[in-house]
């Protein structure tokens, strides 16, 4: 059966990318279908009901024992997410949504439902560095995008609009890289996000380290993070919108007036919910507020007449004619309960399609269709940062677990010669305590019970500890690898019968490398902080290798990314620099699947970037 | 014993474990729904026996430092009364009970208030993350006033 | 008449406005400007006097609807809550444009004294019939009072010096003093300095927006700001047919009120004289910590935990007075900081209000002045 109504467009998912698109779309008068997986009441965007659903994702946080990333959210049998729970250190298994095959367990999960995993992302919105974009012309390792840095920049300014980046300009000092990075006057929607008071402690102490590594000297620079989510407004920033320019045939940015001042974008059930960050200190995995961006912000502000959303829709596959050059339909399956396998299946028609449903899900989708494949690239170059962390105690109170999740970085290592040798890495300094690895302040808690504390005398050591608790990050650059992919197989589908991913991965020496330097590094910060480090990895954790005989535990970092990489040739790559697959003119792939490689940034702003390049390409596309 | 008085013996008793007093307690809303957790969730005899402990403790006591002394003698060791003193502490200190044993443990957020009036968070001087928020800012300076 | 009950803001919003301009010329400016007799304020001084009453007036609401507010067990009631938290806020963002308005003119807001918190039970005198606002848990009971302050009645008695029977007549009076004295005092009366005002950068929370007060324009701006929202020039407006409704219209503080009341949300087709009669607003009247109404420090045993949270809180009160204090005194950036504290002194409350008396009845804050410099 086939639905009658036709649309200019129809995007699968409601994440980031897919709401972007749809946004610039409607708003130059196109008709946009999004088709998104998850519950209909996570799209009500109606203040009631919307507050009500997110007072459900909260509540189901708060019991939730285990605070994972995707702790708030359903997870849905119709649709299942990746979530990191499933994760175990001996492959391969089968038990999670993800078939691990191994020989190491992918480590990152996102969120399947209206909004994506932006629910859920921490709001660091760097950009990538001049250098990242050309990787193996410049250190000979991993691939060149098929643009420079250079074609990227007003597209980062349309993100930066959309997201609402709060940040300073001025303290972006970043290796090898000149003034003409963000352009002389050019400033972020709103204010910096205060740096936390732990932060200025350790910038205090480690103010002009010079750190030794390979033999080489660099000297530690720590600098505010921008991050999207709400602080003051910059009075200077006078842009109010991305606009379609049908004669020139771009995506145009455009000025308010005179008195025009930018306004923080609130909560999509509040109007007065959210307007700054709160300090609500739970970024990852919810922000009760909304003061931090996610795509339902985007969504709402979309043309409303133009858009039409279908929800509960589990796309399987995109259509294809006989020449196998254009997609005709998509296909999709309507279920009303999320843990049955009941559903009604149906067609639906555009002019173009984008898939925008992540890195994971859009490999997944091309290869149950057999679509955009000449390459053989769907689904390889399945990449994510590897998140070494170390953590110690410092010598003065600190007071972590307040503020946003990290409100500075160290960008010493995120470029440099080094590159040629092992991955560049990046380090936010973190401000929740020792949560991350070692489940702190419960087992802070445990610990003292063992000791047989209770009273005054368990209120006092906690006290000590927890105030003291410091954790740094080492997030260092996966580099693409053939043979880290996502395959299907018949064995495996979830219970609409959609296939399950399956996923095979390990981590090259290149990384490993890494981790030793970065080990490096990490004791001489620790040192000069005089911190003491408390560092413990276990080598029977999942995500624990080794590398020269020590072994090193990894997290994921939630980015999912290159599973359908873009190039300048069909040979080697599956979309083209307009991210339209190469081989089919009407498909589009949207996300950070299309990256080529990651550099050292969080890759959403990259992805929103890009996703106002691809709805520029769109546009222009559909008008000629 | 009749529940209000049990419910003021809890109180007492969960003072002391914690290190926080009796009105504080209440003032975290939980003191009634951790009371009757508790009275659900533990044996009828290893309860009984662990109140009449306490109020052995209480009655042979008067100073705050002979309590806990007393408490740490015969209450605290882990053999006694199933570690009830641990997980009533964890209980105040988390929002958290935990059920069963090595494989087996399954821990429970009994409501959400239970993890939003967490003390442990007060202890820290901070707040549980996603509830309670200090404010736009605050986390820039010392939680010191 | 060219009737303009809608105000669009910068972030698209719509809120109502309880005056339209060509009515409000017409109740302000009806007399001659030129002569002060009859009126009851006549020179710079008395009307510096006035602002800093209109200061202390708009915060005598504040520590009522909190303490109903806070009463609301956490997890219900939500629409209520919103409710009634946007009108608190946009109360306090009231006392700071009457700030502005005072500094504007060479003044110097006070908001930390003894006596600036009034005494509970506070008798409203600004009506013809005055009427009892209690610190007092959330009941139909508490909400009807909060209606009532939020629609005062005409009047018909006059004004005198000191004297004033509407809260829409002593903004009048203000607003005609300040025309006429601008006027006639050479250079103006707008002599403060300009960068003791605080603007809207640093605001957020609730509609409104902080005006700063420069010249007559932008005191008339900020004086029909405070009395659009909530009080109105007179009752009449709000029970004319003029109010528009609509589910993107943010209510005046009345219906927000009435809302509550009544457990159902306006339409926009209602009619602002009669209930609303859009979809339900739930509302759970017992999901409430009850306490006695106006309870004080002396109602608590000295040195008692009891005693020592309730001092706690009223610490925080008085520290979140003196910021405004400061902020609107020389350091406008400080108001921002009020937010935290805002927060703090809601945690406080809470606590309190979950702390038994012993017999049957909760702890609840007393909101009395505390010297800070004393402790």
């Amino acid at each position: 059966m086939s639905d009658k109504k036709q649309y200019d467009v129809v995007i699968v998912g409601s994440g980031i990318a897919g709401a972007i698109i749809a946004k610039t779309l409607t708003h130059a008068g196109k008709s946009v279908l999004i088709l998104e997986a998850g519950l209909e009441q996570g799209m009500d965007l109606d203040p009631t009901g919307a507050a009500a659903n997110y007072q459900n994702y909260l509540n189901t946080y708060y019991t939730n024992p285990i605070k994972v990333p995707n702790s708030p959210y359903p997870n849905l049998k119709v649709a299942p997410s990746a979530d990191v729970i499933d994760i175990k250190a001996d492959t391969p298994y089968d038990t999670g949504y993800l078939v691990q095959k191994g020989p190491v367990p992918f480590a990152s999960d996102n969120f399947r439902g209206p909004g994506g995993t932006t629910l859920h992302w921490l709001g660091t919105t760097l950009r990538m560095l001049p250098n990242d974009f050309k990787m193996k012309s410049k250190y000979g390792v991993a691939v060149d995008w098929p643009f420079e840095y250079e074609t990227m920049k007003r597209f980062y300014e349309m993100a930066e609009f959309e997201i609402g980046v709060s940040g300073n300009v001025g303290e972006q000092v970043l290796p090898n890289v000149d003034k003409d990075f963000f352009g002389s006057k050019y400033v972020f929607p709103m204010e910096k996000i205060p740096q936390s008071y732990m932060d200025g402690v350790i910038m205090r102490n480690t103010d002009n380290l010079k750190v030794k590594l390979n033999g080489s000297e660099y000297k530690i620079r720590c600098t505010s993070t921008p991050q999207g989510r709400n602080s003051d407004p910059n009075i200077k920033y006078k842009r109010k919108g991305v606009k379609w320019d049908k004669r020139e045939g771009a995506l145009k940015m455009y000025n308010g007036g005179e008195r025009y001042e930018y306004q923080p974008v609130p909560s999509v059930f509040d109007p007065y919910q959210g307007e700054r960050c709160e300090g609500n200190a739970s970024c990852v995995p919810i922000c009760p507020v909304q003061a931090k961006y996610n795509a339902l912000k985007t969504i709402k502000s979309a043309e409303s007449k133009n858009l039409t959303i279908y929800v509960q829709s589990v796309v399987s596959k995109v259509k294809l004619d006989k020449t196998k050059k254009h997609i005709t339909g998509i296909e999709y399956k309507r279920y009303t309960r999320p843990d049955k396998s009941e559903y009604t299946e149906h067609t639906i028609e555009g002019e173009i399609y984008v898939l925008a449903g992540s890195a994971i899900e859009n490999a997944k989708m091309l290869l149950a269709s057999g679509a955009a494949n000449s390459s053989d690239q769907v689904g390889r170059n399945l990449m994510d940062h590897m998140v070494m962390l170390t953590w110690g105690l410092t010598p003065e109170k600190v007071y972590p677990y307040r503020g946003p999740g990290s409100t500075t970085n160290i960008p010493t290592f995120r470029d440099g010669v080094f590159r040629k040798d092992h991955t560049a890495w990046i380090s936010p300094l973190d401000n929740w305590g020792w949560a991350w690895p070692t489940g702190a302040p419960a087992t802070t808690l445990s610990d003292c019970l063992a000791k047989g504390q209770f009273g005054k005398h368990l209120r006092a050591s906690i006290h000590e500890n927890m105030t003291r608790q410091f954790l740094l990050h080492f997030e260092c650059e996966q580099t693409p690898d053939p043979n880290n992919r996502v395959t299907i197989d018949e064995k495996y589908k979830d219970i609409l019968g959609n296939y399950r991913p399956v996923i095979s991965y390990n981590i090259t020496d290149y990384v490993r490398k890494a981790f030793e330097a970065s080990m490096t590094v990490s004791k001489q910060i620790f040192e000069a902080s005089g911190i003491k480090d408390e560092t413990k990895y276990n080598p029977t954790d999942p995500d624990c290798v080794e590398y020269n005989g020590v072994f090193y535990k990894f997290n994921g970092a939630g980015h999912i990314v290159g599973t359908h990489r873009m190039g300048s040739s069909p040979k080697d790559s599956v979309v083209d620099p307009d991210m339209r697959c190469w081989d089919h003119k009407n498909l589009f792939l949207a996300g950070c699947g299309n990256m080529p490689t990651l550099g050292t940034s969080n890759p959403t702003l990259t992805m929103a970037a890009l996703a106002f390049k691809s709805a520029e390409a769109i546009l222009k596309q559909l008008e000629s | 014993m009749r529940n209000t008085e049990r419910l003021k013996l809890f109180a007492k008793i969960s003072a002391v474990l914690t290190g926080f007093n009796v009105m504080e307690l209440w003032g975290t809303s939980m003191m009634e729904t951790y009371f009757y957790w508790v009275n659900a969730q533990t044996k009828g005899a290893e309860l009984d026996s662990f109140y009449a402990e306490f109020e052995k403790v209480f009655t042979y006591n008067v100073t705050d430092e002979a309590i806990d002394r007393a408490v740490a003698d015969s209450i605290m060791p882990k053999e006694s009364f199933g570690g009830l003193a641990n997980a009533i502490i964890t209980l105040w200190y988390l929002g958290q009970w935990t059920c069963g044993e090595g494989e087996k443990a399954k821990t429970y957020i009994p409501t959400p208030e239970a993890y939003q009036q967490g003390l442990i968070w007060l202890i820290g001087q901070t707040h549980p993350p996603g509830a309670k928020q200090p404010g736009y800012g605050s986390w820039a300076t010392t939680p010191d006033k | 008449m060219n009737k303009q009950y809608l105000q669009d803001t910068d972030n698209n919003k719509k809120r109502q406005i309880l005056f339209n301009e060509e009515l409000q010329e017409a109740v302000l400016l009806q007399a001659d400007a030129s002569k002060s007799a009859g009126e009851p304020i006549r020179t710079l001084d008395e009307l510096k006097e006035a602002l800093q009453q209109a200061i202390e007036l708009e915060h005598t609401t504040i520590p009522a609807y909190l303490s109903a507010l806070y009463s609301i067990k956490d997890g219900t009631n939500p629409e209520s809550i919103k409710n009634i938290r946007g009108v608190a806020v946009e109360e306090m963002l009231h006392m700071v444009l009457a700030a502005n308005l005072l500094n504007a003119i060479g003044g110097a807001p006070v908001i930390n004294k003894p006596g600036f918190i009034p005494k509970y039970p506070y008798k409203m005198e600004l009506s013809d019939e005055p009427f009892e606002v209690n610190l007092d848990y959330f009941s139909p009971d508490s909400i009807s009072v909060f209606m009532h302050i939020e629609k005062p009645q005409p009047t018909n008695k006059p004004p005198a010096p000191g004297v004033y029977h509407s809260i829409g007549q002593f903004y009048t009076a203000i607003y005609r003093a300040m025309h006429r004295l601008d006027k006639h005092t050479p250079g103006g009366i707008f002599v403060g300095d300009h960068s003791k005002q605080i603007t809207s950068e640093h605001y957020y929370g609730s509609g409104g927006k902080l005006i700063g007060v420069y010249d007559m324009k932008s005191a008339h701006i900020a004086i029909l700001e405070i009395i659009g929202q909530g009080e109105g020039v007179d009752g009449s407006i709000i029970d004319s047919d003029s109010v528009l409704f609509g589910e993107d219209v943010e209510l005046a503080h009345y219906f927000r009120f009435s809302e509550i009341y009544y457990e159902r949300h306006y339409r926009e087709d209602d009619n602002s004289s009669q209930p609303p009669t859009g979809k339900p607003l739930p509302v759970n009247w017992s999901a409430v910590q009850k306490f006695k109404k106006n309870m004080k420090m002396n109602d608590y045993e000295q040195g008692s935990a009891l005693w020592r949270a309730a001092l706690d809180f009223n610490i925080t009160y008085n520290q979140l007075l003196n910021n405004i204090h400061i902020a609107c005194n020389g350091n406008p950036a400080h108001i921002s900081k009020g937010i935290g504290l805002m927060y703090d002194l809601k945690y406080k409350a809470v606590a309190l209000m979950n702390m038994p008396m012993g017999d049957g009845w909760y702890a609840a804050p007393t909101f009395e002045y505390v010297p800070l410099d004393q402790i």
